[in-house]
């Protein structure tokens, strides 16, 4: 597990739950430490063990957040506008995804986990998970066709 | 299909700032137990960036030596010819760092310049020094000289090359070109192959000077490399 | 965080490059002005560790240049640098990741992430022989932040940048100078103008002018000019 590695995608992981950069990113910071500071010896299952971590911190920023109104903020760090807009498209089509099958597809394609891993994480067998990632991607595609996605 | 999924995503993804992201991994990197770098660490990151000629010119010479097992006498010849250039070449990649105007560069990481000039001779050396064992063996089995007298054979040409190349790269215009090494590395060669017939050279009684001269050589390849590895000072202009 | 030069000197057989030079520096950017041939060169590869000074210390929270403690916080990017032929510009980015103690995985994540910051992830996988020089000038740049230094020395950056590449460059100094020590030399007032904290003014070895530089002091531009009148 390197710092370098995991700190953009355990971002993502936060960001796509609490919707919000700063936030994403204080919560990233504080699931390293967390993981720093625990005493967890088995190497193999270090990016279970990160994932949960990050999981569950959103889990309880989200229980305090509830009453507040969410604001998204998307990043446009001097992107061309159509890549903005193919941004926004793919940002809205996660966000009309149920929690996990969002979940899942960040996991799998934004960051790069191995299946085994994410089945651990999501707490499915492997067979399930092929499955279901079949059937999450049409979705995700189906969203994206009804938004303006044109390829 | 999910290449396309993975390739929108991505452009996609959230970016954290990176100023924040910057402090970080920094106090992170901080507390975290960091070890000083082992030398193992530092060979290994070498290893792989030693160009192919070094190692190639290393098997060409075994080649040699095992196809000229029949030819006896002559093989140790021509294995001794080639032996220069051997040791110039892998002298010649070792430090190249200022040829190519990586020298700043490199001095400046964790491991150092030194650093990696120790790991790259580190490395090259101790193949090499395999190399002589095994030329020794496999030459000196059908050379008529024995074992001994075969490696010093074998290896003195090796050692004059390695020298010679090595206090030409010390000096500013050697760091600049390639042409030095491969002068010496000819020169050295030649002189082999001239005196190859000259037997008496090579008679029992005298071998004993060849072991004095491979001592003188190898004491004078410890006194160069610890001068390479001198921290040379950069001149002003 | 703080860099301290403590009366340095570095002479050369008949020549004194650098004249017993004292100043701290802090977080932030400080710009390093003088003409070619002032000593800025030789201080920056003193402070870098790759040269012996004469006489004097520098020491960077109590630790000195010549330590590994220092390297792993440093980053610095030489007026002038090559490349081993064969690299290409991720090549080049990794094999100093490498250098930098930077295990496989982390490496490649920096890697992708640096080439991303100075605009070069669609050559990365070209050599650099094809690159032309504000690209390779970019390079050297990222090659400079890949440990995410705490010191970052920075001789003649804009160099080959054309006007484009510079205000991107100006934005990305600003950024880390907010959280790093960033000395940049140059002999263009206009690159530090607006970015940097403080102005270091050099001439024939010695400090003539130092000091903290703000808009509100006015031009930067007619102050070294008029500072160094006699030679313009």
């Amino acid at each position: 597990m390197d710092i370098e590695e995991q700190y953009d995608k355990i971002f993502r992981f936060c960001y796509y739950r609490v919707h919000n950069t700063d936030t994403a990113q204080d919560l990233t910071q504080e699931t390293f430490l967390r993981f720093m500071n625990s005493s967890y010896e088995d190497r193999g299952e270090q990016l279970r063990f990160l994932y949960t971590i990050a999981r569950n911190l959103c889990i309880d920023e989200n229980r305090k957040a509830k009453m507040e109104e969410l604001t998204e903020d998307y990043s446009d760090d001097g992107d061309e506008a159509e890549d903005l807009i193919r941004k926004i498209d793919v940002n809205s089509a996660l966000d009309k995804m149920p929690e996990e099958d969002r979940e899942l597809l960040i996991l799998r394609y934004m960051n790069d986990v191995p299946l085994a891993d994410i089945g651990k994480i999501m707490g499915i067998s492997r067979f399930a998970l092929y499955r279901r990632l079949n059937s999450v991607k049409r979705d995700f595609i189906k969203l994206m066709e009804g938004g303006n996605f044109h390829e | 299909m999910s290449k396309d999924i993975r390739k929108m995503m991505a452009d996609a993804a959230p970016k954290p700032d990176s100023t924040k992201k910057d402090a970080f991994i920094r106090m992170y990197r901080e507390k975290s137990e960091q070890t000083e770098l082992s030398v193992f660490d530092i060979i290994k990151s070498q290893f792989t960036y030693i160009k192919l000629p070094v190692w190639l010119i290393s098997i060409a010479a075994l080649i040699v030596a095992i196809f000229g097992i029949n030819l006896n006498r002559e093989t140790v010849f021509v294995v001794a010819a080639i032996m220069p250039f051997v040791s110039a070449v892998a002298v010649f990649d070792s430090m190249r760092s200022g040829m190519y105007g990586m020298d700043e560069l490199e001095g400046v990481t964790r491991i150092s310049g030194r650093g990696i000039l120790l790991a790259r001779f580190i490395c090259i050396g101790a193949v090499h020094i395999a190399l002589l064992l095994v030329l020794s063996m496999v030459v000196g089995s059908s050379s008529g000289y024995g074992y001994a007298m075969t490696g010093a054979i074998i290896t003195l040409p090796y050692l004059i090359s390695s020298i010679a190349s090595m206090i030409i790269e010390r000096t500013e215009i050697g760091r600049k070109n390639a042409f030095g090494c491969i002068l010496v590395s000819v020169m050295t060669s030649v002189m082999i192959l001239a005196i190859k017939d000259e037997k008496a050279l090579f008679a029992a009684k005298y071998r004993w000077i060849w072991f004095v001269m491979l001592a003188v050589f190898v004491a004078l390849e410890c006194i160069q490399i610890k001068k390479t590895f001198r921290l040379e000072e950069y001149q002003w202009n | 965080m703080e860099l301290k030069i403590d009366r340095i000197t570095k002479q050369y057989k008949n020549k004194i490059a650098v004249d017993r030079l004292s100043f701290t520096l802090g977080k932030g950017v400080t710009g390093l002005l003088g003409a070619n041939g002032a000593g800025k060169t030789t201080l920056m590869r003193m402070i870098c560790g790759i040269l012996v000074p004469t006489s004097g210390d520098i020491t960077y929270d109590g630790a000195s240049v010549s330590e590994e403690r220092y390297r792993d916080v440093l980053g610095y990017l030489p007026q002038d640098f090559g490349y081993y032929p064969e690299f290409s510009g991720r090549d080049f980015l990794m094999y100093f990741s490498a250098l930098k103690g930077l295990d496989k995985k982390a490496a490649r994540a920096r890697t992708e992430e640096l080439l991303g910051v100075v605009g070069l992830s669609d050559v990365a996988s070209k050599k650099i022989k094809t690159y032309s020089g504000g690209m390779k000038q970019r390079l050297g740049i990222a090659q400079a932040l890949i440990n995410r230094p705490e010191v970052l020395i920075l001789d003649e950056p804009t160099a080959g940048l054309d006007p484009k590449e510079r205000v991107r460059f100006r934005n990305l100094i600003e950024e880390i100078g907010k959280n790093s020590i960033v000395l940049l030399s140059t002999h263009i007032v206009s690159d530090i103008e607006h970015i940097a904290d403080k102005v270091i003014m050099m001439r024939s070895g010695e400090i003539i002018w130092q000091g903290p530089w703000g808009e509100e002091d006015g031009s930067l531009e007619d102050f070294y000019l008029k500072e160094f009148g006699e030679e313009n």
